[in-house]
């Protein structure tokens, strides 16, 4: 049983040093933040939508 | 991996959750890992606020790949009871929503927008009548107020895996909608693991 969890810490470390190694990997076809934002600039050409979110006929949004 | 407190209070943390968040970590910055953290860890205090208001009894916290799971005691306390406790997560969610809404509308940053839609997509998720998630849960416990308990089972039976099919259909154009986003394939295969590894292992 110790010996599981053992492979099992050293399988995880790994994955955390891999993780740090290919941080380099997000990108828009892997980030949420990228697909948050896509479906925030589709809403906001609505503008009923654009009330709901208070954001003015060409007001500032942080995208 | 479970921890006990002296007071016999335990955490659960299955190997498949680190496993998941590793990979979130790899795939996403990690103010987005946070923030759905923040709103799994919302979620689970509404429940345990409705538990500690309805004064059950906490056993502990079991956390997998398809989020936290309070257990609760259930036993002598009434169905109407129980729908209130399995909402008192989406409720939670509600509100968080609303705060993100209220954010973007005095400072429109795109984490504000993410928070308002993961919280949103956990409203909505956790609404359905499925098996296994809060919405069907509470249904569940709402058909024994009105039907006898072994009814109420085959109602919710039909009506659970109807909505399983059709959100299973809506997931995948969803998905296909998005070009199927890495992350997005992700989270879903391991809710989906999660719920079919909850259906095989019987609840503590």
């Amino acid at each position: 049983m110790q010996k599981r969890m053992l492979w099992i810490v050293v399988f995880l470390l790994s994955l955390l040093l891999a993780t740090g190694l290919f941080s380099h990997v997000s990108s828009e076809k892997t980030s949420l933040l990228c697909l948050s934002r896509s479906v925030t600039e589709l809403l906001l050409e609505n503008e009923d939508v654009r009330m709901v979110f208070g954001v003015e006929d060409g007001g500032e949004v942080m995208l | 991996m479970i921890f006990r407190s002296k007071r016999g209070f335990f955490w659960e943390i299955a190997p498949s959750a680190l496993l998941f968040v590793l990979l979130l970590l790899l795939l996403n910055e990690w103010q987005v890992v946070f923030l759905m953290f923040f709103g799994v860890f919302a979620h689970e205090i509404g429940h345990l606020t409705v538990a500690c208001l309805q004064k059950r009894r906490v056993y502990g916290i079991r956390i997998s790949s398809s989020g936290a799971e309070l257990s609760v005691k259930t036993i002598g306390f009434s169905y109407g009871k129980d729908a209130l406790l399995h909402l008192g997560g989406i409720f939670a969610n509600c509100v968080l929503s609303l705060l993100f809404l209220i954010a973007i509308r005095t400072y429109a940053h795109e984490l504000c927008f993410f928070g308002f839609y993961f919280n949103l997509c956990l409203v909505l998720f956790h609404l359905l009548p499925v098996s296994d998630l809060d919405g069907g849960r509470a249904l569940f416990s709402l058909l024994c107020l009105f039907f006898s308990y072994p009814r109420a089972g085959r109602i919710f039976s039909c009506i659970s895996v109807s909505v399983s099919a059709v959100a299973f259909l809506v997931l995948l154009l969803l998905l296909q909608g998005t070009d199927f986003h890495l992350s997005l394939c992700l989270l879903v295969l391991f809710f989906w693991f999660g719920i079919w590894q909850k259906n095989k292992v019987p609840a503590i």
